[in-house]
C-alpha cells in the first residue's frame, strides 16, 4: 500500500490548475529556444534530443515517454526529421492532446518554406526527406516565422497571455532581422562552403554563399575515399570553407582541409540544452564565422 | 485491489480534460500521423484564416467530363516489407535445431512460432509485411502478416485506443504480449538471429495470442508502465488447447485461459544512458499435452505460471554511425506446471515440471555502421519433474553465441553469426556449431521502434 501512495499523489497533483505553465517538450534544443522564447515564463520546457547528437538517429527512451505523456504541447522540427523515434514515442505516451492534429503538436516546419522540396521518395538516394530539408533551424529568419506560428498555438492553449506571446515572437523577429545584414556582410565575398550533410544549406541560403559539396556521398551514408578524392579533384586550386556538426566523423573534413588548405571548423549542429535567444544567435554566429573563414 | 481503487480515482480526474479535447479531436479525421509533414496549417492558424475578409470567388472553370476529386489513396496505411533470408549449416547434419529444441525436459510437440527451423543451405524464414494507419480518432489499427514460402500467418493484427485517457491504451486483436523484454519485438529487431533459450523452451518463441491489452503510464516523476493482458492461450509450451477431440479425456476449457501482468520501471538518468528493469507474470489455467509416457503416450493437463523479470541498460555514443553504442540486456524466466495424467488412468498422475531459463547479451558497435554482439543463453538450470514416484531432474541447455552486424544504412543489415551449443539427450551431452548468414532489409515507410 506504501508504493501506491506516490501514484495518488501524483494523480492529485496531474489535475488542471489555474496558472499552471505550460509544459512544453521539444524535440530538439532549437525548437526549445523556440518554445522559451515565446512562451516566457508561461512555459516548462524538457528538451528530449541532447545537443551534441544527430537527431535523425535517436532511441524512443522511457524518459521520453514520460516527458510526452506529461506534456501540454510538443514542439518538433518536423519533415520527417524525428520519424525514426518520435512516432513511437508519441504512441508509447498516450498522450491524446499532443498528437499530430490536435492543438498540443506544433511541428516548425509545416510553418515555413522548406529547401529542395519535392526530391524522390527513393532510397537508393539516401536518407532522404521527400517533403524538403528539414535542417530549417538553421536559418534564423525561418526560426522567427515559426515563432509567429507557435505564438498562435501558444495562445490557444492559454488565451490571456497571447499578446504576450504575439510581442515575444515579434521580438524574436526583430532581434534576428537587426543581425541578419551584419552576418550578411560578414559571409559577402565568401566563394563558397563544404557540409558534411545538408544540415548548413539554411545558413548558405540565409547569407547567400554557394555551397560546393557534401563529405557524405549521398544522405546518411559514410564518406568513401572515391568520394573524398572527388572533392578534392573538383575543388583543388579554389577557396572555401568546412563547417560539420560534433556528432559527425572529423577524418574526412580534417583529410579535405589539410589537401585543399581550407580553414575547417567543427561545431554544435544544436544551441546548449537551456538556450535563450542570446545563446541561439551566438550559435548562429558560430556558424557564420565558420563560413566568413573562407574569405581570402 | 488497491491498484484498481487508485486507477479509478484516476480516471475519474484524467476523464474531465479528455472530454473538452473531444471537439478537436474530431479535426483528425482522415489525417493520419505521417501527413503532418504536408504542412497544413495547425488549429489556431486555420481559426485565425476563417474570420480573415474573403476575397470576391473567381468564376468556377468549366466541368471536366467524369472528373473526380478524389484522394482515396492517399488513405493508403504505411506499407512496409521485411524479408528476412538466412544460410544456415551445422556440424549435426542439419539436425541441430531440432536438437536443441528437443533438450531432455523440452521436449515438445509443435514448432512454435516457426522463427527457430533452418535447413540447411537457404531459408526464406519470412516476408513480414506491415500496414498501419490510423482508422479514426479513436483507433490505431496495425497488422503485419508474417508471409513464408508455404504459409501466411497474421503475426500481429490490432487495433489500438488513440489515448482513451491520459496515459491509458487498450489494445485487441492478435499481438506480441508485453512481457518480459524481447516478447514484443520482431525478428528484425532482434540483435542475434535467433531468439534466446528462454523464450525458445519456455514460450515455444514468444507469447503471441489474442486477446486484450491494458497498458498505464502513470505521470509519475519517473517512467513506470503497468500492463495486463487477457489472452485466448493457445501457446505450445504453456497453453496448449487440444480439446476432446484430440483425447475425450482433456477438458474443453473456454478462453480467455492465459491472465498476464508486467510492470516496466525506468529512472531518469543521465542524457546518454538509458536503464529499464521489468517483471512479468504469466498465468495459464490449462496446458493439454499428448506426451511420451513410460507406457507409451500419455494425455497430461494442467494450468502454470511463467515468472519473469529482464533489465537492459543502453549507452547512446555521441559518435556517427552506431561508433560506441553499447546494449546490454538479460532475461530470467521461470516456469511451473502443475501437470497430471488424464489418460490413461493410473495411479501416479502428477507431471509437475518446473523449469527456468535465462540469456545475458552485450551488442557494441565497433566501427561506423558495425556491430559485434556476444550472448549467453541457458534453459534448465531448474529442469524437475516431479511424479507422485519422486523427482526426476535434466540436465541443462547452454549456448554461447557470437555475432557481427554490418548495417549499410538503417533500412537493411547483413548478419553473420556462429552459435556453439551443449544440450543434454536423454541423458548424454551432446554438443552442435551452427552458423548463418543473414540479410534483412526493410521497404517502404516501416514505422519507428519502441525502446
Amino acid at each position: 500500500m506504501r508504493l501506491l501512495l506516490p501514484f495518488l499523489a501524483a494523480v492529485t497533483l496531474s489535475a488542471p490548475a489555474g496558472a499552471a505553465p505550460i509544459k512544453v517538450v521539444a524535440t530538439t534544443s532549437s525548437m526549445g529556444v523556440l518554445a522559451r522564447v515565446v512562451g516566457g515564463p508561461a512555459v516548462e520546457v524538457t528538451v528530449l534530443a541532447p545537443p551534441d547528437r544527430d537527431a535523425h538517429y535517436l532511441i524512443a527512451r522511457p524518459a521520453m515517454m514520460l516527458a510526452l505523456r506529461r506534456a501540454d504541447l510538443l514542439v518538433a522540427v518536423g519533415a520527417d526529421l524525428e520519424v525514426g523515434w518520435l512516432p513511437a514515442a508519441l504512441q508509447s505516451a498516450g498522450n491524446r492532446k499532443i498528437l499530430p492534429g490536435q492543438g498540443g503538436y506544433f511541428e516548425g516546419a509545416a510553418h515555413v518554406t522548406l529547401l529542395e522540396p519535392g526530391q524522390a521518395a527513393d532510397r537508393s538516394r539516401g536518407d532522404v526527406h521527400p517533403i524538403g530539408n528539414p535542417h530549417f533551424y538553421m536559418d534564423p529568419q525561418r526560426m522567427a516565422s515559426a515563432a509567429t506560428a507557435l505564438a498562435s498555438t501558444l495562445a490557444a492553449l492559454q488565451p490571456p497571455s497571447a499578446s504576450t506571446f504575439t510581442a515575444n515572437a515579434q521580438a524574436f523577429g526583430k532581434a534576428v532581422a537587426d543581425r541578419v545584414p551584419q552576418w550578411r556582410q560578414r559571409a559577402a565575398g565568401v566563394p563558397g562552403v563544404l557540409f558534411f550533410h545538408k544540415d548548413g544549406n539554411y545558413l548558405a541560403d540565409l547569407l547567400k554563399v554557394q555551397i560546393l559539396g557534401y563529405i557524405e556521398p549521398i544522405p546518411g551514408v559514410p564518406p568513401t575515399a572515391s568520394h573524398l578524392k572527388e572533392l578534392v579533384d573538383r575543388l583543388k586550386g579554389t577557396r572555401g570553407a568546412i563547417a560539420y556538426a560534433v556528432f559527425q566523423p572529423s577524418d574526412g573534413p580534417d583529410y579535405l582541409a589539410k589537401t585543399l588548405g581550407w580553414p575547417v571548423q567543427r561545431l554544435p549542429l544544436e544551441p546548449a540544452v537551456d538556450a535563450d535567444l542570446n545563446a541561439y544567435l551566438a550559435h548562429i554566429d558560430r556558424w557564420v564565422a565558420a563560413v566568413a573563414s573562407a574569405k581570402p | 485491489m488497491i491498484v484498481d481503487v487508485a486507477f479509478l480515482a484516476w480516471l475519474m480526474l484524467a476523464s474531465q480534460p479528455a472530454g473538452g479535447q473531444r471537439l478537436a479531436a474530431s479535426d483528425a479525421v482522415g489525417r493520419p500521423a505521417a501527413v503532418p509533414a504536408l504542412r497544413l496549417p495547425p488549429p489556431a492558424s486555420r481559426a485565425a484564416t476563417a474570420q480573415a475578409p474573403q476575397e470576391p470567388p473567381a468564376p468556377p472553370p468549366p466541368p471536366e467530363q467524369g472528373a473526380q476529386a478524389s484522394s482515396e489513396s492517399k488513405f493508403n496505411p504505411a506499407i512496409s516489407v521485411i524479408p528476412d533470408v538466412e544460410y544456415y549449416n551445422d556440424d549435426r547434419d542439419g539436425e541441430a535445431p531440432g536438437m536443441i529444441s528437443g533438450a531432455d525436459g523440452f521436449a515438445r510437440p509443435g514448432s512454435g512460432d516457426g522463427h527457430g527451423e533452418w535447413e540447411r543451405g537457404f531459408n526464406l524464414r519470412e516476408v513480414e509485411v506491415a500496414f498501419s494507419a490510423a482508422v479514426d480518432p479513436y483507433f490505431d489499427a496495425r497488422a503485419i502478416l508474417a508471409i513464408a514460402t508455404d504459409s501466411i500467418e497474421a503475426e500481429e493484427v490490432y487495433v489500438q485506443t488513440r489515448a482513451l485517457a491520459p496515459g491509458l491504451q487498450v489494445r485487441a486483436g492478435k499481438f506480441y504480449s508485453g512481457i518480459g523484454y524481447l516478447n514484443s519485438k520482431h525478428p528484425h529487431q532482434w540483435d542475434f538471429v535467433d531468439a534466446p533459450l528462454p523464450y525458445s523452451q519456455l514460450l515455444a518463441g514468444s507469447l503471441n495470442e489474442v486477446g486484450a491489452q491494458v497498458t498505464w503510464l502513470p505521470a509519475l516523476p519517473v517512467y513506470l508502465l503497468l500492463g495486463g493482458e487477457l489472452l485466448q492461450g493457445e501457446n505450445e509450451a504453456i497453453a496448449q488447447h487440444l480439446g476432446p477431440g484430440e483425447n475425450a479425456a482433456f477438458q474443453d476449457l473456454p478462453g480467455p485461459r492465459v491472465f498476464t501482468g508486467f510492470a516496466k520501471f525506468s529512472p531518469n538518468l543521465a542524457g546518454s544512458h538509458t536503464l529499464q528493469v521489468g517483471g512479468s507474470v504469466v498465468h495459464s489455467r490449462s496446458h493439454q499435452e499428448l506426451a511420451d509416457g513410460a507406457d507409451g503416450t500419455e494425455a497430461i493437463q494442467g494450468p502454470g505460471t511463467v515468472v519473469g523479470t529482464d533489465v537492459v541498460y543502453q549507452f547512446d555514443s555521441s559518435q556517427q554511425w552506431g561508433v560506441g553504442d553499447l546494449a546490454v540486456q538479460g532475461e530470467y524466466f521461470w516456469r511451473r506446471q502443475d501437470l497430471a495424467v488424464v489418460w490413461p488412468a493410473t495411479t501416479s498422475t502428477a507431471r509437475d515440471r518446473t523449469q527456468d531459463g535465462f540469456y545475458a547479451q552485450a551488442v557494441y558497435g565497433f566501427a561506423p555502421r558495425w556491430k559485434a554482439g556476444f550472448r549467453f543463453d541457458a534453459a534448465g538450470l531448474a529442469n524437475e519433474v516431479r511424479t507422485a514416484s519422486g523427482a526426476r531432474e535434466a540436465g541443462s541447455s547452454r549456448r554461447y553465441t557470437a555475432d557481427v552486424t554490418f548495417l549499410p544504412t538503417e533500412f537493411s543489415r547483413l548478419r553473420l553469426q556462429y552459435t556453439r551449443a551443449d544440450v543434454p539427450v536423454e541423458g548424454v551431452r551432446e554438443g552442435a556449431n551452427q552458423v548463418w548468414v543473414q540479410l534483412q532489409v526493410s521497404l517502404g515507410a516501416h514505422g519507428a521502434h519502441v525502446f
